[in-house]
């Protein structure tokens, strides 16, 4: 006989039976995007890929958030994503609407252009 | 785990993906896709050092599908911030989204799922296309040549950045992975059963699809006339068993009769109704609040963008009421007394 997967399987319990959550390896994949996502926003000189590396890291912030809410079996891990989207198409918004501004001043994408802003 | 692995493999992982920044020839490209893809299987291996053995049926059969969606996400995000290409490096983005979309499936957060591919696939990655587009139609300029633009060639400060990383992934690998059972593999039998009592309560405070899930179970013993559930004395219909697995409850027929009736897993809410129901019970206010963020954003966006038009001080005089310059002084002096200034 084969044996269905459990997460196929039509639980008794509303939620199902504890299974192994894997929560390890999500915690592990969660850090390792999160500091892949760090390195994108440090080296990357286009303002717009820095942007993105941010999407990276709260993908990785997300990613932690569901994980833990399967291992307590809570549905706020999951909200908490509803508002992490919203926060990141709030901040894609403005981010991409600051760079289209900064981009018509100088016609370029570099952060470079804009260093004098520190001198 | 082992903590001189662990950090090797964080090693590997930073020098590999330094190496990645420049452009290399193929085969050496091949040799480091290999390290790379090592690197992360040796980090997670050692954070998930511990986990349970599959078991008969198949319980931990995920464990591999987590494995091959990490090496996924992992080099999709790593080709992402390294790819000289903008738009290879957004796609390269989506590529993550989709990985993390299917842990999501695996991680019993189906709504969410589907709401990070809509939200960050369908729209949040377009704009950032549409934007990455906008700003390369100018080809021929001097900071660009066939092979783009040089600063998204040259990586800045690539050092410093990667052992920043590094530094992070292994001070969050030691406080997370060090102590095996540190982070559990299972929860405990309390707090699943605590959960499900959860889920039956929230199944309480949705007496439409109570009762209509409880109908369904007492059509199938062929009882078709129900009309109410009846609730004791404190107000509620159901009778959860201590373990949360299953609840009962009694409905009362067309006649009075009544039949006894007990729901499995199967009657509780769906993902996205549970869901649904938790967002707006359990945080409202929070709920206002992201909407008054995406208007404040959409507000931000418009204002941002919006093109700056230079207005001629006579203009900006008529736009506030006042007379042009050289005009009659005397309607000058009319407009300053009716804004009650001096005559």
């Amino acid at each position: 006989m084969i044996a269905t997967p459990s997460i196929l399987a039509a639980s008794p319990a509303p939620l199902g039976a504890a299974m192994p959550a894997n929560l390890q390896l999500c915690l592990a994949l969660s850090v390792i995007l999160f500091a892949i996502g760090l390195v994108g926003f440090l080296t990357r000189r286009n303002m717009i890929l820095m942007f993105l590396s941010t999407e990276l890291m709260f993908q990785a912030a997300a990613l932690a958030f569901v994980a833990f809410g399967r291992m307590w079996m809570d549905l706020s891990g999951q909200l908490m994503v509803i508002f992490i989207l919203t926060v990141a198409a709030a901040e894609a918004a403005l981010a991409l609407g600051l760079v289209v501004l900064l981009y018509r001043r100088r016609e370029t994408l570099s952060s470079e252009a804009w260093a004098d802003l520190k001198e | 785990m082992n903590p001189q692995i662990f950090y090797a493999a964080a090693a590997l992982g930073a020098v590999v993906l330094y190496l990645m920044m420049e452009r290399r020839p193929a085969p050496f490209r091949a040799a480091l896709t290999v390290a790379g893809l090592a690197a992360v299987a040796l980090i997670l291996t050692e954070a998930a050092r511990g986990a349970p053995a599959p078991d008969s049926a198949g319980a931990n059969g995920p464990f591999w599908l987590h494995v091959l969606l990490a090496l996924v996400a992992v080099t999709g995000a790593a080709r992402m911030v390294t790819h000289p290409k903008p738009v290879y490096a957004a796609l390269y983005f989506i590529l993550v989204i989709l990985a993390v979309a299917v842990t999501f499936l695996l991680l019993q957060a189906e709504f969410m799922a589907f709401a990070l591919l809509i939200v960050y696939a369908g729209a949040i990655l377009i704009t950032y296309l549409f934007v990455l587009m906008l700003a390369q139609q100018a080809g021929d300029r001097a900071d660009r040549d066939q092979d783009g633009a040089w600063y998204d060639r040259t990586p800045r400060e690539p050092v410093a950045a990667l052992i920043l990383a590094f530094v992070l992934l292994a001070a969050t690998g030691d406080a997370l992975f060090r102590r095996e059972g540190a982070v559990p593999w299972l929860a405990s039998p309390a707090a699943v059963s605590q959960a499900n009592i959860r889920a039956w309560e929230r199944l309480e405070d949705l007496p439409e699809l109570l009762l209509k899930e409880a109908s369904a179970v007492a059509e199938s013993k062929g009882v078709t006339d129900v009309v109410a559930l009846e609730r004791g004395p404190n107000g509620r219909a159901l009778a959860v068993d201590p373990a949360g697995t299953t609840a009962s409850l009694v409905l009362v027929g067309a006649g009075g009769d009544k039949t006894h009736v007990t729901l499995d897993g199967t009657a509780a809410p769906s993902n996205s109704a549970a869901l649904g129901h938790a967002l707006v019970a359990g945080f409202p206010v929070s709920l206002e609040l992201a909407g008054v963020i995406l208007l404040m954003a959409l507000f931000g966006a418009v204002v941002l963008a919006r093109k700056q038009m230079a207005i001629a001080e006579d203009e900006r005089r008529v736009a506030a009421g006042m007379a042009r310059i050289g005009a009659d002084p005397e309607a000058a002096d009319m407009t300053g007394m009716a804004r009650g200034g001096n005559p």
